[in-house]
């Protein structure tokens, strides 16, 4: 078969795989981009901007500003809609893909350097005791990025409302050994507590708890930013046992309070879950086609480390090696792209 | 608890006993979850998140001296929520072990005394076991259908051999008849032993592995004496 040639293949058209076609276009190298959803940006493009007046540091315009650079890019080819079928990693890669939805038939590439930025598949609360997809006011922090996005403003699903009382319960999914999920996903403590602020900021009478082990999250400023946040919102070092759902779709949430040293009921309008990051459920399979091996946790190991580097011109960046924000996303995709340069050229295949 | 009252002193902290212990309370998160799911939490502050971080900072003598670890009903919903597996029953016991066997609270020392000595809790004569026995089943062959009934005691060779809860030849005796009018409905060749007919063991209670072993193992003996194929242990 005869496949059109193309220097870097990048495999996920999130925020690292934007990040990384716009650093190697940027050095003249032709990039095809291969996503399975139908439009680019991936989880990253679902968080909207949690400014206060001024910015938090939230990293969602890093990603969509990383969209925009990649669409004006002429030598960046993005194939949405596609699913891969098979990968032969000889000298260089032959891959084959698929389209989704639609009649047209299936295409192939050929790459000098395959580019994983397959991210994350977000994890799925429901066999968690909270009710989440049975209860319409249980929502994960990504549902209600999106219900942000949509409407602009965070309602209640049952009745469209804004909810007077917020819960937020972290670590669902993460730091959880049972379900073989034994990692912090990182990112969700600052998500949550930016939603929360963000929430406070324009309806200043809604009341935020927020359920935690404690707060894993860093960043420049944070200190101040933390400090502002426990005095507006109650923080409960606890994470509840259970959810019921009452009269009028009001959630009774179940916790220890460590406060007043007893077990306790309080009712919500609507809990917000902080479900965690896991692997990409096709990250068996792609691992398969590449003759890799996944790390104990299901995600991809770096390239630069032993266990990645066995198949030469195979590059890893983003949450496809873990748990990760938009702007540590974004340094792996410049450091991926930096190291496709280098083989590149080392290997004779660029004139850069 | 006297924590706040008397701040812990840093010196007498080992964090590293965590290692001897069977349980791996030392993975804890303090997340709560087995706090918000036990059923006990909260009565005289108990917590036991704050039991688990206590004997992994090497305080399980502290806390052996205190009150908490009786609290606990040892039924097992913190472990089933537990995010890291921790076997919190497990460590409860391990704890109550630590006491001076005189310092145990209410009758569990000196019921679990009784049984090793007499093989049963209540220190029971046998004669007085055996009449209550036969006192209520011959109140089962007065029923309608139940007029051949008789207690199997010591039968060799039976199906199966039940064990007793001392409650039941105590205050519970009606109790004694579900079971007993369900083997005979269904022709089922049964037996009782008439010494160690014991069921309960509260060195399980108590964090005693040896009183628990000799329980066990009288009862092992019975169903050798008595040749019985099933062992029906209900406690
Ligand atoms: S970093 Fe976040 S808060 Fe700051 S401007 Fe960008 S989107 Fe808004
Ligand atoms: S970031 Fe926060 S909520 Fe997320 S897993 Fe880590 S500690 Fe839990
Ligand atoms: S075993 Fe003890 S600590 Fe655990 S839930 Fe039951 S009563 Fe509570
Ligand atoms: S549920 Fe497990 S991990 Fe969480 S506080 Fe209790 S013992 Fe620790």
């Amino acid at each position: 078969m005869n496949l059109p040639e193309r220097q870097v293949v990048i495999v996920g058209a999130g925020v690292a795989g934007l990040a990384a076609a716009d650093e190697i276009a940027r050095w003249g190298v032709a990039v095809t981009m291969l996503e399975e959803a139908p439009r680019t940006g991936g989880h990253a493009s679902r968080y909207s901007c949690k400014a206060l007046g001024e910015c938090v540091a939230c990293g969602a315009c890093l990603a969509d500003e990383r969209r925009r650079r990649v669409a004006d890019r002429e030598n960046v080819t993005i194939l949405a809609g596609v699913r891969i079928s098979t990968i032969e990693n000889k000298v260089g890669f032959n891959i084959h893909y698929e389209h989704r939805n639609s009649q047209e038939p299936p295409g192939g590439l050929k790459a000098d350097a395959l580019l994983l930025t397959t991210g994350f598949q977000p994890y799925d609360p429901s066999d968690k005791p909270y009710g989440y997809r049975r209860f319409p006011n249980v929502l994960t922090l990504l549902d209600a990025e999106d219900r942000l996005q949509r409407e602009g403003v965070l309602t209640c699903p049952s009745d469209g409302r804004p909810p007077e009382r917020i819960a937020f319960i972290q670590c669902v999914g993460s730091r959880d050994s049972r379900i073989g999920h034994p990692w912090c996903s990182k990112i969700c403590c600052g998500a949550a507590l930016r939603m929360a602020r963000l929430v406070q900021y324009r309806r200043p009478e809604t009341v935020v708890t927020f359920f935690y082990i404690d707060v894993q999250t860093f960043g420049k400023n944070f200190q101040k930013y933390y400090d502002q946040t426990r005095r507006q919102v109650r923080m409960v070092r606890a994470i509840p046992g259970d959810i019921v759902q009452s009269e009028g779709q009001r959630l009774q949430l179940a916790y220890f309070d460590p406060d007043a040293s007893r077990a306790t009921e309080e009712p919500f309008d609507l809990v917000i879950l902080s479900a965690g990051i896991a692997p990409n459920t096709d990250n068996p399979s792609l691992a398969d086609m590449l003759g890799v091996r996944l790390n104990a946790a299901g995600f991809f190991h770096p390239h630069e480390s032993d266990e990645g580097r066995k198949r030469s011109g195979l590059f890893t960046a983003g949450a496809a090696l873990g748990p990760m924000s938009i702007a540590e996303s974004i340094d792996s995709a410049g450091k991926a792209a930096w190291d496709i340069m280098n083989y590149l050229k080392s290997n004779g295949l660029s004139k850069f | 608890m006297t924590i706040l009252q008397n701040p812990v002193s840093f010196e007498s902290l080992d964090p590293g006993r965590s290692r001897a212990w069977p349980c791996d309370q030392d993975l804890c998160l303090t997340c709560a979850n087995c706090s918000g799911a036990c059923p006990v939490a909260g009565i005289d502050d108990f917590d036991p998140r704050k039991i688990v971080r206590m004997v992994s900072m090497g305080m399980a003598d502290h806390v052996a001296s205190e009150r908490w670890p009786w609290i606990c009903t040892m039924c097992g919903k913190c472990e089933q929520v537990c995010p890291m597996g921790i076997a919190i029953p497990d460590m409860m016991r391990r704890i109550r072990s630590l006491r001076a066997r005189d310092q145990i609270p209410g009758i569990l020392q000196s019921g679990l005394e009784n049984a090793l000595r007499t093989g049963n809790n209540l220190a029971l004569p046998k004669e007085d076991f055996v009449f209550i026995l036969e006192d209520v089943g011959a109140e089962i062959a007065e029923e309608q259908g139940f007029e051949t009934f008789t207690v199997p005691i010591d039968k060799e060779g039976a199906n199966i051999l039940t064990t007793i809860h001392n409650k039941l030849v105590n205050t519970h005796t009606e109790d004694l008849k579900h079971w007993w009018k369900i083997f005979h409905a269904a022709g089922e060749d049964w037996t009782v032993a008439a010494d160690n007919w014991e069921g309960t063991s509260w060195g399980y209670f108590t964090g005693d592995d040896e009183a628990m072993k000799t329980m066990a193992g009288r009862i092992v003996e019975n169903m050798r004496r008595l040749k019985a194929r099933t062992l029906l242990w209900p406690e």
